[in-house]
């Protein structure tokens, strides 16, 4: 059983985040809680999204697991104005999510979520803990994909470094400790990642957003980050490219 | 002269793997490579009439100059009988070079000038044209020309090469039969062209069937169809077919082990990698100095484009090649129903002198892949594979290979799933 309400422009953060990666996904749901976990088909980033059942209006839900065609449900909720206020029921015979708002209904057909596998959490260690504003990172990785396709991190006890090095050209952002909301860092580490994905998530970071940066030595970065007004936690692994920068 | 006037037009041929004599990048009217072709071959003065009475393979032929006005119409030896092999790129694979150019030169072009939106118009030439196009198998006709038929063998990278040309004035010819599966095609006026191409592919009819059925506007919805230029349309044809079979085989479990296929023909050296990974695809070229595109090149030149698994939003570098092979790499991993990255490597030796058009590329792929292939466990066994087969070192490849470079350096989610990045893949050379 499945009955929520939402307002649309909620449900269009998380259907963004999860369809960063993915064009089909599971989510799980509990009764208190709508979670996503998927890794994109090249097995590079991994994405794990979950929100809280106070993110909707209404949420009446029996634990189950919904293969939803996300490209499929981004169309539907670009039809509605961001106030919208969209009535979403499992249609459990049919197999059928119906989703309503204004006076436009959609019976959607949902995806044997028996085949989607859920890809494995790897467990690393991370050694440094770095908050800062969305708009920071946005603007160094902004200024890296101008001159290249990859971008190193790189943590110090002092700072945190986005650079990269084109052909000709390099750039360099720091971001003292003294400007970050948080940095805990004991030595030097550094690893370098793809700009497409990085790029890419910057999508659904807002300016304002406080964001969690981990890091180690040729490790996946991971970064953190609410969605959903606060009501929704979206955690981000981007694997490494470790070799020539 | 060709040679200094090459030289002083361009920093080096490296442009000219680019270009391939099509966008005359080097500024001249003329490709200087082509035109060097041109005054070595032979004028052809074998026709000395205005009529000429032959069967035509059927083979039509639309030009891009001018566009949106072009030149439109068959193609045709002056000899009757079975002709069709003159236009069936799927069996030329076993031919060397000069038989090739002995009989593609014999065919003469017809040319009519038409508006390429004008696919409905009345003219008789236009329609008969069409007709030919559609035909299941040879067409005896009489054609009348306003000039002798003059020029010699046309060169190009993405058409097979053909012979000389005249303004058509009349047509005649029999009744004719159209192939079925187009007449079907064409009659629905609310099928888009790409789902008519791939329908057409699966029901296992020659890509240059529907590549001559496609260039004369003959599917698409009605108010969208044209001529479109024979260069055009053939790699519109592979890159539409090729498309919808990557669509297919990404749906597919990937392959178990790494396999290089080898193959060798008309001094080209291929071998074609595939890895068990999620769909991505790249083909490299090398050309060597002394070769159809690198003619006066002190070095080899490697050349590249590919692709991940999103595809590509712009034209590939190297050209129609480009979809050919991949047309060929996507049918073989269908059969199988099995998913794969894929590499190849294409070695242009100088013994391969002429541009001969891109069903070289796509016969040659597909010949490759019906090899029997090594198989290894590793990326590295892989790779020290094929540069004990090809002459290129490794490294080199490597150092040209967007998705090896990728796959060598660029970590997996998995890799740290149980202890820390996979040592294996690090250092593979």
């Amino acid at each position: 059983m499945l009955e929520a309400k939402i307002k649309s422009e909620i449900l269009k953060e998380v259907v963004e985040a999860a369809s960063l990666l993915i064009d089909e996904g599971k989510f799980s749901i509990s009764q208190d809680e709508i979670s996503l976990k998927a890794v994109d088909p090249a097995h590079i980033a991994l994405i794990e999204l979950g929100f809280s059942a106070t993110a909707f209006d209404v949420f009446n839900a029996s634990p189950m697991e919904l293969g939803v065609n996300l490209d499929k449900l981004k169309k539907v909720i670009r039809l509605a104005s961001p106030q919208d206020i969209m009535t979403l029921k499992l249609d459990e015979e049919a197999n059928r999510l119906n989703i309503s708002f204004a006076n436009l209904s959609h019976r959607m057909a949902l995806l044997d979520s028996s085949t989607m596998r859920e890809p494995k959490t790897p467990n690393v260690a991370l050694s440094t803990k770095t908050t800062l504003n969305g708009s920071d990172l946005a603007q160094g990785i902004r200024a890296a994909s101008t001159i290249s396709d990859y971008i190193i991190l790189t943590a110090t006890p002092e700072a945190l470094e986005l650079s990269c090095k084109g052909d000709t050209d390099a750039i360099n952002v720091q971001l003292s400790k003294d400007s970050l909301a948080e940095h805990q860092c004991q030595e030097k580490v550094r690893s370098l990642f793809s700009l497409e994905y990085l790029s890419s998530l910057m999508k659904i970071i807002k300016p304002t957003d406080a964001v969690c940066l981990s890091l180690g030595n040729d490790l996946p970065v991971k970064i953190d980050f609410d969605i959903a007004e606060g009501k929704g936690k979206v955690s981000y692994l981007l694997a490494p490219r470790i070799g020539p920068d | 002269m060709y040679e200094q006037v090459f030289k002083n037009s361009l920093g080096g041929s490296e442009r000219c793997i680019l270009c391939r004599g099509t966008k005359l990048l080097c500024g001249k009217e003329r490709c200087p490579i082509l035109a060097r072709y041109y005054s070595k071959t032979r004028v052809f003065s074998l026709i000395d009439s205005l009529q000429i009475e032959g069967a035509s393979p059927p083979s039509v032929f639309i030009g891009r100059w001018g566009y949106p006005k072009v030149f439109v119409g068959p193609m045709l030896p002056p000899k009757l009988g079975d002709t069709s092999f003159m236009d069936t790129p799927e069996e030329w694979i076993d031919c060397s070079i000069d038989q090739f150019i002995d009989f593609r030169s014999q065919l003469i072009r017809g040319k009519y000038r038409i508006g390429v939106k004008d696919v409905e118009t009345e003219e008789k030439i236009i329609q008969q044209t069409k007709e030919i196009a559609f035909s299941e198998s040879p067409i005896v006709m009489d054609a009348e020309f306003e000039k002798k038929p003059r020029g010699r063998l046309v060169l190009s990278d993405t058409v097979q090469p053909y012979g000389p040309s005249a303004p058509l004035s009349k047509i005649e010819m029999g009744n004719l039969k159209w192939d079925q599966r187009v007449e079907k095609a064409h009659g629905d006026t609310d099928l888009k062209s790409k789902d008519a191409v791939f329908q057409l592919y699966n029901s296992k009819m020659l890509i240059s069937k529907i590549q001559k059925a496609f260039s004369v506007g003959g599917f698409g919805i009605k108010k969208e169809r044209r001529f479109v230029p024979t260069r055009w349309s053939i790699t519109a044809v592979d890159s539409i077919v090729g498309q919808e079979l990557v669509k297919e085989i990404k749906e597919f479990p990937e392959i178990d082990e790494y396999r290089v296929y080898e193959w060798r023909n008309l001094d080209n050296l291929w071998a074609v990698l595939f890895l068990p990974l999620e769909w991505c695809y790249e083909l490299i070229e090398a050309w060597y100095p002394f070769t159809a595109w690198n003619p006066f090149g002190k070095e080899t030149h490697i050349y590249s484009s590919h692709e991940f698994w999103k595809g590509r939003k712009t034209y590939a570098e190297i050209g129609g090649c480009y979809y050919a092979a991949r047309l060929a790499v996507g049918e073989t991993l269908k059969k199988e129903r099995r998913q794969a990255g894929c590499v190849i490597f294409r070695e242009v030796h100088p013994g391969y002198i002429l541009p001969v058009g891109v069903w070289n590329v796509r016969e040659n792929v597909r010949k490759t892949l019906t090899t029997k292939p090594n198989l290894f466990s590793s990326l590295n066994d892989a790779l020290l594979y094929i540069s004990r087969i090809m002459d290129i070192p490794v490294r080199r490849w490597v150092k040209n290979s967007t998705v090896l470079k990728h796959r060598i350096y660029q970590q997996r989610i998995e890799d740290f799933v149980k202890s820390g990045p996979n040592e294996n893949l690090r250092n593979p050379l």
